[in-house]
């Protein structure tokens, strides 16, 4: 005996059993009953989980300032070359908060001699151990003053801080800040060298007073915490 | 720890072995039913696309495609390309495979000549349409296995109750066929199924859009894709753990009831990691994507990787030869039927030893021992083994023919290979496709 090849035949001799039939349509509704829930979950909620990462949120991060200071006068011979350390560790480091710039201003003042000329100084921050971004073309490492204006010089601590407010992509807060939650920038001593040469008029000082120079070092260590808020 | 080093290349070394093996062995198969003709054809090119997508995977894995296209601006490479459009062929060829195997819906003459060229039309639309969206809807297509299991289920319950309600013990070959291809076909989710239970694969789903960049992706019919093989895999596999309790109570515990249980332990081992890992999962979304720790890569590699690269191959074997799909008794069959089998079953092993030395620390000389060892065994056992598999081996169309429920036709050799000559002119035409669409958008 040989089968029609009707469709019809077919579903009948395929669902013929009784016992089988109740298996089968357990199954299908545990099916049903499976996909409505698992369905939910990924094809409404996940979905909409997954699309809020779609295009990638825009957040502003603004810095709080705080800043630390620190102070050291020192007296320098003519000719002389003298460095100076700051400890960095000395400073109290709130929680929450990076050092993100080093300004180091150097300032003498002229009060010997005859002629009140104003002395050469010359400071340079020392390349060391100090973690910081040393290469960065906006620091200034160098300066030299010979009419009694301070020398400004500055060192980058915490990679691209300006203490601007920045504008970031990110698919969430947490990635959004990860670049400005690095640990381990400003470890370290702040080395600075100093350098006198004294002026007189003409180079004649007939009094031989004006023989050192009073040079105050000031660094101010800018310290920052950040807030977030998306666009 | 050695690298872990990928199974993809052995995957497409077994599968494009075994599928041109099949059709060489099908040619030489003579006085074969038009049923186990067709499945035959069938599953031989379904192998040989699966053999030429894990190609594809395996040369895009050298990264030697990016030295030779180092000026390329696309992410889609003429590899991708080919590995997205040999699977969805294959896909398509198991979307209609249930209509056919092991219980045919389609027994009509005209509609038996038809499924080779609705295979082709329905292979090469989506490879188009895939190809035109960029491949954003690329795991939409797993819909095509719902087909398997509204076919496959009613058909292994009906023969199951028919064997223990009725004492029939040839019905099992029916049971048998079909849960066979069930495994087959939802394997890998069958082993995601407690984790699909209790609704947390879509937490893993969430986290791989994410990984992947989900911003050129269209989600929605990706993840109803992905829901509906997930369920159908999770349902497949407790379906069978019913039916094999239900059977091993009765008549005792067969081979394919501890692979059944195996696959439910799998699953239930699968799931407890999956919850202890869900906050790594989360990670991406809350912070950023952190790692899986490696004992659960290596867990995943050697149950859902192996079974869905390895495994599958074996059961398509085992369907060929076992349910006489390919006639092994002929005399010029026989020896190459024997190296084909015990080739593959060395493959594997092999394959699987150096899984383990990669994270075992054994030395070459204890895993050398060991793949001897499992050469020998394989040699010493080899009748043992062929006798199992194709002594006991039992046509399920003879079974059908038996109970008057399949439809003789004057189908000829010569129409049902026109399948073949489809399939080959649809890797014609994907090969010259992708080649030209990807130098076109490069």
């Amino acid at each position: 005996m040989s089968s029609s090849g009707d469709f019809r035949d077919i579903l009948s001799n395929m669902t013929s059993s009784k016992e089988g039939n109740r298996f089968t349509l357990i199954s299908f509704v545990a099916v049903i009953i499976m996909l409505s829930y698992t369905g939910y979950d990924t094809v409404v909620y996940r979905a909409e989980v997954i699309s809020s990462f779609a295009e990638e949120n825009e957040y502003t991060i603004s810095f709080s300032i705080q800043n630390e200071t620190m102070q050291l006068v020192e007296t320098l011979q003519d000719d002389e070359t003298r460095n100076v350390i700051f400890e960095l560790s000395d400073i109290v480091v709130p929680e929450g908060f990076s050092i993100g710039l080093i300004e180091v201003t150097i300032t003498s003042e002229e009060e010997e001699g005859v002629s009140v000329q104003c002395d050469s100084v010359a400071g340079d921050i020392i390349e060391n151990d100090l973690t910081a971004q040393w290469n960065d073309t906006t620091n200034d490492l160098s300066g030299q003053d010979s009419s009694c204006a301070p020398i400004e010089l500055n060192l980058r601590v915490y990679p691209d801080f300006t203490g601007e407010t920045v504008t970031v992509s990110a698919i969430n807060e947490f990635q959004a800040v990860q670049k400005w939650t690095e640990t381990g920038w400003g470890d370290g001593d702040l080395s600075i060298d100093l350098d006198l040469d004294v002026n007189s008029p003409l180079g004649f000082d007939p009094v031989g007073q004006d023989t050192d120079e009073e040079i105050t070092v000031d660094v101010t260590v800018v310290l920052f915490s950040l807030s977030i808020q998306q666009v | 720890m050695a690298e872990q080093e990928s199974i993809v290349p052995v995957a497409a070394i077994v599968c494009f072995l075994l599928g041109v093996t099949t059709l060489i062995l099908l040619n030489r198969s003579k006085n074969r039913i038009w049923m186990d003709k067709l499945a035959g054809l069938m599953l031989g090119w379904c192998l040989i696309f699966f053999g030429l997508r894990y190609a594809a995977a395996t040369i895009q894995e050298t990264g030697w495609v990016d030295i030779m296209y180092a000026n390329e601006s696309s992410d889609l490479g003429v590899f991708q390309y080919l590995y997205y459009s040999f699977t969805i062929a294959a896909f398509a060829i198991l979307a209609l495979f249930p209509l056919v195997y092991p219980y045919p819906v389609l027994q009509k003459e005209s509609s038996i000549k038809l499924v080779g060229p609705i295979t082709f039309v329905l292979g090469l639309v989506i490879v188009i349409t895939m190809m035109l969206t960029d491949y954003k809807y690329n795991t939409f297509w797993q819909v095509l296995t719902i087909p398997c299991f509204i076919i496959s289920i009613p058909v292994y319950f009906r023969f199951l109750s028919e064997e223990m309600v009725n004492n029939d013990e040839t019905a099992r070959r029916m049971s048998l066929a079909a849960g066979i291809i069930l495994v087959a076909f939802f394997g890998s989710q069958m082993t995601w199924w407690l984790a699909q239970l209790i609704s947390i694969n879509d937490e893993f789903i969430g986290r791989f859009a994410i990984e992947e960049g989900v911003k050129s992706h269209s989600y929605l019919p990706n993840l109803i894709g992905d829901t509906v093989v997930n369920t159908l895999g999770s349902i497949s596999i407790l379906c069978l753990v019913a039916g094999e309790t239900w059977r091993a109570n009765k008549k005792g515990v067969s081979s394919f009831t501890i692979v059944i249980f195996l696959i439910l332990l799998v699953g239930i081992i699968s799931g407890i990691a999956d919850i202890a890992v869900l906050d790594i999962v989360e990670s991406c979304m809350v912070t950023e994507c952190e790692t899986f720790p490696a004992s659960y890569a290596i867990w995943y590699k050697f149950t859902t990787e192996a079974l869905l690269l390895l495994f599958t191959p074996l059961m398509v074997m085992y369907i060929l030869l076992h349910f006489d799909v390919i006639d092994t008794e002929a005399e010029n069959n026989q020896w190459m039927t024997r190296i084909i089998v015990i080739l593959m079953l060395l493959i594997v092993s092999s394959t699987m030893i150096e899984l383990l030395q990669s994270f075992l620390p054994v030395s070459q000389m204890v895993s050398s021992a060991i793949l001897a060892m499992v050469v020998a065994i394989f040699i010493g056992w080899e009748e043992r083994i062929m006798s199992s598999l194709i002594g006991e081996g039992e046509s399920v169309s003879k079974k059908l023919k038996s109970l008057g429920e399949l439809h003789e036709t004057n189908i000829s050799d010569e129409e049902l290979q026109i399948f073949s000559k489809l399939m080959g002119v649809l890797t014609t035409i994907i090969i010259i496709l992708c080649w030209l669409y990807s130098s076109i958008v490069r």
